[in-house]
């Protein structure tokens, strides 16, 4: 079982939901933010974050730190990640187990990486450095993936079962993301879920996908698939409560409608593992 | 073959990934290549369709996130020759940051030295819709109020400098591409752009950025301001260059009205 802190239900902070946050506050029990957009000067992003921060936790998500990338890391991005750290207290930062560019040209995309002992090699002295420039654990989330290596020794879930433990970093587990690459690839997801070390889990992040036949393309445009809800309950079941969260970036529903996976989320929790002294509510009928 | 290493592995697949070409190179050499990177394919995907999938998305995505900073830019060109604009941006200024907000910073300068791909009215366009990204989330200060200038000792005038919010830009149009944007961005047609030169200035209040125009009076003295002028020489100019009889007057009036519009940054206590 995980050891971190269960923040409930939270939302993606997105730029479309600003004005419905300001004025009528949320539903959802928390709040992840993407990094990179709010290492700015002020303005309304900054405004925003800050009157969040006041009454909910947060998370920090980055995008562009490229921990498997070649290049060496930017200190100046890990400075200004640090100060935004250090002024929001958020509960965690995270990012991704992915390379986004190399020869300084970022892609902006989360790539793959091999699973190699190579890899191990090269990781574990850049966790730590994040780790020392950032003043605490940092938490790495498995992306979606289209294409993998021959090379890859061993499967992705024993490959971050040996980094967590060896860099002594955490797991954001994106549920969604193991069913696209199990799709994808043809591996099993509850093999997936079955191979992950659960005490280094902080948090599982739930989003919608397209499916284009040939793939699944992880595109946070859509509600979540009743294949991936189906499988957030059976990792439920192996982890115990964890902090979820719901990602929506394409195509952005009113709040309203985020806050509804979320409360969908909770529901199937307290179906999988009741609160003490609470009833589950109806929503877990119908995540059923 | 042995596996290639990490930095190798990963130069070579982002030359896949960014090069539209590269995908499109003989089907023996891109076989090669792909083995080389020891990329699998499967009765799904072949190898070539694995990497295309990043390929279309990396275009999709940067062309998105110039389209979200030049939406009125996007609707002038057209779907079709925006993605082209983006396409050669893109390849000529590969994003070097972490952020995608900062992607476009270049392109009002690539857009005037590539007439061929914009009129010059549309790289008006593109500099006045920067200015305006640059403006929204740029530092906050706090801003010179009336009370300020209550509490300044007369004799403090003369030598007074004021010092512009960094989020303000001046731009000096040939073109009223202020207009031009309302008209594109309210799903009007604009053809046939007139000359019509205009002096704007952009700059964020509390959280919300704003454009307005300037005549040369107001345009220049606020350039001197910006240049370190003092407020007695601001007076001395208008008395000399403005079209007032009391230039003193002239300035507490553009001052009234900067201050109205949060331009000015407060004295440091």
């Amino acid at each position: 079982m995980t050891t971190h802190p269960d923040l409930g239900f939270g939302i993606g902070l997105r730029t479309g939901h600003y004005d419905a946050i300001l004025e009528h506050g949320t539903r959802a029990d928390w709040f992840e933010a993407i990094s990179e957009n709010f290492m700015v000067g002020g303005g309304l992003p900054l405004h925003v974050l800050e009157r969040v921060r006041n009454d909910h936790p947060l998370v920090l998500h980055g995008v562009s730190l490229s921990i498997g990338g070649s290049d060496p890391l930017d200190p100046g991005y890990l400075r200004e990640l640090r100060l935004l750290a250090d002024r929001f207290a958020p509960a965690w930062v995270s990012d991704h187990l992915c390379w986004t560019g190399v020869d300084a040209h970022n892609l902006h995309d989360l790539l793959p990486l091999p699973w190699t002992e190579e890899l191990l090699a090269h990781l574990i002295p850049r966790i730590t450095q994040v780790q020392d420039a950032l003043g605490r654990r940092l938490v790495l989330e498995n992306v979606s993936t289209y294409l993998s290596f021959e090379h890859s020794a061993m499967p992705e879930w024993e490959f971050l079962a040996e980094l967590t433990r060896r860099a002594d970093c955490d797991l954001l587990l994106d549920v969604n993301n193991v069913y696209v690459s199990a799709v994808n690839h043809g591996f099993d997801a509850r093999a997936f879920v079955a191979g992950i070390p659960a005490e280094r889990v902080a948090q599982i992040h739930l989003a919608g996908h397209t499916d284009h036949g040939t793939h699944l393309l992880d595109t946070h445009d859509a509600p979540v698939a009743d294949a991936v809800w189906d499988l957030y309950r059976h990792t439920l079941g192996r982890l115990g409560r964890v902090a979820t969260l719901i990602e929506w970036d394409g195509d952005v529903p009113p709040l309203e409608d985020v806050e509804n996976e979320a409360l969908r989320a909770r529901a199937i929790a307290d179906q999988v593992i009741p609160v003490p002294g609470t009833q589950p509510v109806d929503g877990a009928t119908a995540a059923a | 073959m042995a596996p290639l290493p990490l930095r190798e592995l990963q130069s070579r697949l982002r030359a896949l990934i960014v090069d539209p070409a590269a995908l499109a190179s003989s089907p023996d050499a891109l076989a090669s290549e792909l083995a080389a990177l020891s990329i699998r394919g499967d009765a799904r995907l072949s190898a070539v369709e694995r990497v295309r999938v990043y390929a279309t998305m990396y275009a999709l995505r940067l062309r998105d996130a110039l389209a979200h900073d030049y939406l009125a830019l996007r609707r002038a060109l057209g779907d079709a020759a925006f993605t082209d604009l983006a396409r050669s941006y893109v390849a000529s200024h590969p994003s070097d940051r972490p952020s995608l907000r900062d992607l476009g910073r270049h392109l009002p300068a690539f857009a005037r030295r590539h007439p061929e791909l914009l009129e010059p009215w549309q790289a008006e366009l593109a500099q006045l819709e920067w200015a305006m990204v640059d403006a929204f989330d740029g530092p906050d200060q706090p801003v010179l109020s009336a009370a300020h200038l209550e509490a300044l000792p007369p004799d403090a005038w003369p030598e007074l400098r004021l010092e512009p919010v960094g989020s303000l830009v001046l731009l000096s149009c040939a073109s009223p591409v202020d207009a031009l944007r309302e008209q594109l961005l309210a799903g009007q047609d604009v053809s046939d752009v007139a000359r019509e030169p205009v002096r704007l200035r952009v700059w964020r209040q509390e959280m919300a950025v704003f454009h307005r125009r300037m005549d040369s009076t107001e345009a220049a003295a606020l350039c001197r301001i910006a240049a370190g002028t003092t407020f007695a020489e601001l007076c001395e100019w208008l008395s000399e260059h403005a079209d007032t009889e009391n230039a003193a007057a002239e300035a507490l009036r553009l001052l009234g009205r900067w201050i109205d519009d949060g331009l000015l940054v407060a004295p440091q206590n």
